[in-house]
């Protein structure tokens, strides 16, 4: 049960990131490459608080959120604003760039050597299930359950969602109703911004804070959202969930160089043949 | 000079250029270079190679790759396994690491053209982080961690490969026949296909092109330089280990390929140059390289989307083109083809298109149902109604953009209902956007030859070796689109990049495309929106003309006025349901028409919006 409770916990880790991919996805119709590194910035605001600076950890929280949401705002103001075709392969290439730029901005300060960041919570471990797991890995958890629910009932129930599902269905439709797309574009990237900056304090002392997160993080969520469907919060949490077990399952019974390669083969085979994944919206397929 | 100049820039045999510099290239070892200069050389011959294939794959085909270095390092690795078991030969590495690029192009394409653009950008990003991994879990022969030292003087062709000189040779080699093949590849009918997809799949389709063998042929073939790069790269730097295939390396060679421009040969070279000889590879910027690298990404994407190359190939266009006003001015005599619409001599064989009882329904709302259609050849057939009526879901259906719940779609006798939308392009369905799809990269000459894409295959073998039967096929092409462009009085502009026209001639411009593969059927949608009275007076005279050649015309329009002059039969539609056909005089006297769609006074065209979103 241990190992179980250790890769839902790491799923929970991947849901989250997931869920800023699609949040730009589900909204705007952008796969935004550079989602993975705020969370790598709310992992270094975290650092910095704790490390740095000798303050509590959990300023974190309110930092990480104001500065990722700067950066998610930055990321849509420079790369994706200025382009006139949205929808094609124009936006991952400069969320690319955006990505690489952030990145480098960090390398260029802390360079390439990790830090650790400790929990806010007791080191202690609890038994659930039979199975032990520690505070952290539960506050993580407890974090992806509600932030896909939370998420799942907004797009489906309110009128932010609606707007958004109206927005990827047809933008045009949808600027011609009435809908300021724009500024939907523009929140959906901030909002991004702003949980990934906050989660690092969660996420910190799992990782630590080292520059090249977001790379691996991002192959991490892609998987957990092709797995769970494009588009479907649920599916984040639930992708992201299977791909933490299989991880840690795979590492556990085939060693440490395994882990990827069986999550890249389960990649290829769900595209072959499910490509909208579990829970996918059919037409995010053709965004 | 000016004279000289322009006709130095117009020549079509400007290629001789770099293909002179190659040779030069070539001969460098021979004039006893250092050993450190001619490093740097071969590395930048790796990195045109690499780069290279993305722009075929990225600049021409519009798929965003991430996976380069991973084929580099399967092909480095492929070199240094066989050099453990005493195959040092260059030739046979790089033949077994083409066969191992192409595999994993496959094994990675397949999946990863299911889904949008992004799928496959981060398929391969995910194969790169792969390398590692791969290393240790076959650490036998990869040598894991630590990998594979020691691969020196390897041979080719069972000739000696001993120096730095000699290795050079062979790299710039294989750069420069790569760039020879990419080249011959992408002035090519392929080439023209790949550009129809990078604008919009939909319209690649239109012409005839299956989008999927498409992409998924420009990304294998795009994969295959880079592992022959990695051979090349084993060889040089002398052993192969994960360290060396970093997500560093692949965003720099992403950078490269934009910073040359991705859609352009040379700029690989360029790219490659600036990657290997550039500030960034002092130590003292190293510490930056990501930023900037990833500010070029950026930059590029938004604002110079063409690259360095592009900016000159600009800039030498603009002259050229500034040049030629000025001598025109200054000869009269020496005038260009003449630019007054000609009567030629046009036969367009048309055949009788019939729709049975055809429905579609979008979620709930029904944008078509149980329609009845048809339309004869020699006559033009228009298609009026409000917004959201059905006319583009009825067209798009004909076409095979969507499919049909219901109903069956015959062309010549023929049910092509069963039919893709790129199938029925080539049994003879032509048609027109709403909005019209010009391609940014193309000539007004290419988009006109575009057209001739539904007849005849690509060919892209013939097209690599300019064999004769790629010759005739280039000529055939070139006479069906002047032709074509004749009829409207475009053939002093073929040279003109032709999304810069204005609107009016860019809708005429899809007119001639659609005609120049002279099918059976022609679908027009809405060519005369936003026309000014001049060009529609020009529109109605093409249309006429075609219709006189024989071809069968279907026409959507709002224009009442011209549609109702121009149509020989007239079908009307309101929410889905055909309400009433008829002769022009018919339509305007049906009380129902009226009614529903023409108003009380007979040429104010009500919009009512119904709403049917893009689906109109």
């Amino acid at each position: 049960m241990t190992i179980i409770w250790t890769g839902i916990a790491l799923g929970s880790l991947y849901a989250i990131a997931a869920v800023l991919y699609n949040l730009t996805v589900a909204t705007a119709g952008i796969f935004n490459f550079a989602a993975a590194q705020y969370v790598m910035v709310g992992v270094f605001v975290a650092f910095v608080i704790q490390g740095e600076l000798d303050l509590p950890l959990i300023l974190a929280v309110p930092a990480g959120a104001a500065i990722g949401g700067l950066i998610g705002w930055l990321t849509e103001v420079a790369a994706v604003r200025p382009l006139e075709d949205k929808t094609g392969w124009a936006p991952l290439v400069t969320t690319v760039g955006a990505s690489v730029v952030i990145e480098g901005v960090i390398y260029a300060i802390w360079g390439a050597d990790p830090r650790n960041v400790d929990s806010i919570l007791p080191s202690d471990s609890l038994t659930i299930f039979g199975g032990r797991l520690q505070a952290t890995d539960l506050a993580l958890i407890v974090t992806a359950v509600v932030l896909c629910t939370a998420a799942h009932v907004v797009h489906s129930r309110t009128r932010w969602g609606l707007m958004g599902r109206a927005m990827t269905n047809a933008p045009d439709t949808a600027a011609i109703r009435g809908i300021n797309t724009k500024r939907l574009v523009t929140g959906s990237f901030v909002l991004a911004g702003s949980l990934g900056g906050a989660s690092g304090v969660l996420i910190a002392p799992k990782t630590g804070a080292v520059f090249s997160l977001g790379a691996t993080l991002v192959v991490f969520a892609f998987a957990a959202l092709t797995v769970g469907g494009f588009g479907s919060y649920v599916g984040c949490l639930v992708g992201g969930l299977i791909v933490g077990l299989i991880q840690v399952h795979t590492e556990r019974y085939l060693g440490s160089s395994y882990p990827l390669l069986i999550i890249f083969g389960t990649l290829l085979v769900v595209l072959l043949i499910r490509p909208t994944g579990l829970f996918g919206d059919r037409r995010i397929r053709l965004v | 000079m000016t004279s000289f100049v322009y006709k130095f820039l117009s020549r079509k045999d400007l290629w001789i250029l770099p293909l002179g510099l190659f040779v030069i290239v070539l001969l460098l070892p021979a004039l006893g270079y250092e050993a450190g200069f001619l490093r740097q050389m071969i590395l930048i011959s790796i990195y045109t190679l690499i780069v290279a294939g993305l722009n075929l794959s990225f600049g021409f085909a519009g798929e965003v790759v991430l996976g380069q270095v991973a084929i580099l390092a399967f092909g480095a690795y492929t070199a240094g396994i066989l050099s453990n078991h005493g195959v040092v030969d260059l030739s046979i590495a790089m033949g077994l690491s083409l066969v191992v690029a192409a595999v994993v192009g496959l094994v990675t394409g397949l999946p990863g053209l299911r889904l949008s653009h992004m799928a496959l950008g981060l398929i391969t990003f995910f194969l790169v982080l792969l390398i590692p991994p791969l290393a240790l879990a076959w650490e036998s022969e990869t040598g894991g961690y630590t990998g594979i030292f020691g691969l020196l003087d390897p041979t080719f062709f069972g000739i000696p490969i001993d120096t730095d000189g000699a290795l050079f040779f062979v790299s710039a080699l294989c750069a420069g026949l790569w760039l020879i093949i990419f080249r011959n590849l992408v002035l090519s009918r392929y080439g023209l296909a790949l550009r129809l997809l990078k604008e919009n799949p939909l319209l690649a389709s239109s012409l005839g092109q299956s989008v999927r063998s498409l992409r998924l042929t420009a990304y294998v073939v795009g994969s295959l330089p880079a592992g022959i790069a990695g051979v090349l790269f084993a060889y040089a730097t002398a052993y192969v280990a994960p360290t060396s295939f970093t997500l560093q390396l692949t965003i720099a060679v992403l950078a490269a390929s934009v910073v040359g421009g991705a859609q352009s040969v040379y700029g690989a070279v360029v790219g490659s140059a600036l990657l290997v000889l550039g500030p960034l590879n002092a130590d003292a910027f190293e510490k930056y390289s990501l930023i900037v690298y990833g500010a070029f990404l950026v930059l590029v994407g938004t604002v110079f989307a063409t690259g360095l190359t592009g900016v000159v190939r600009n800039g030498t266009d603009r002259l050229r083109r500034a040049l030629e006003r000025q001598l025109s001015a200054s000869d009269p005599t020496d005038e260009v083809v003449g630019s007054s619409a000609e009567t030629l001599d046009l036969t367009i064989p048309g055949e009788a298109l019939t729709v049975r009882g055809a429905s579609r329904s979008f979620g709930e709302v029904k944008a078509i149902a149980d329609v009845d259609f048809s339309a004869q050849p020699g006559r033009i057939t228009a298609l009026i109604g409000a917004n959201g009526a059905g006319k583009t879901t009825l067209l798009n259906a004909i076409a095979g953009a969507i499919t049909l719940d219901g109903g069956t779609v015959e062309l010549g006798g023929v049910d092509v209902s069963s039919m893709s939308a790129a199938q029925r392009a080539r049994a003879g369905v032509g048609r027109t956007f709403q909005t019209p799809m010009i391609p940014a990269s193309m000539s007004v000459e290419e988009v006109a030859a575009s057209g001739a894409l539904i007849n005849g295959g690509l060919k892209p073998l013939s097209a690599i070796l300019r064999l004769p039967a790629f010759r005739r096929q280039r000529r055939e092409d070139a006479t069906v689109a002047r032709d074509a462009l004749g009829v409207v009085g475009l053939l002093d502009k073929l040279d003109e990049p032709a999304s810069k026209l204005p609107l009016s001639t860019r809708r005429l411009l899809e007119v001639v495309r659609a005609v120049a593969g002279k099918p059976k059927v022609l679908l027009f949608d809405e060519p005369a929106a936003g026309m000014d009275d001049d060009a529609i007076d020009e529109l109605r005279a093409l249309l006429l003309q075609l219709r006189d050649a024989g071809a069968t015309i279907v026409l959507i329009e709002h224009n009442i006025s011209f549609v109702l002059g121009i149509a020989d039969d007239v079908h009307v539609m309101e929410l889905g349901r055909m309400i009433a056909s008829g002769t022009p005089a018919e339509i305007r006297a049906d009380e129902k028409v009226i009614a529903s769609y023409l108003g009380s006074r007979p040429v104010a065209p009500a919009v009512t919006p119904t709403g049917g979103g893009q689906h109109e």
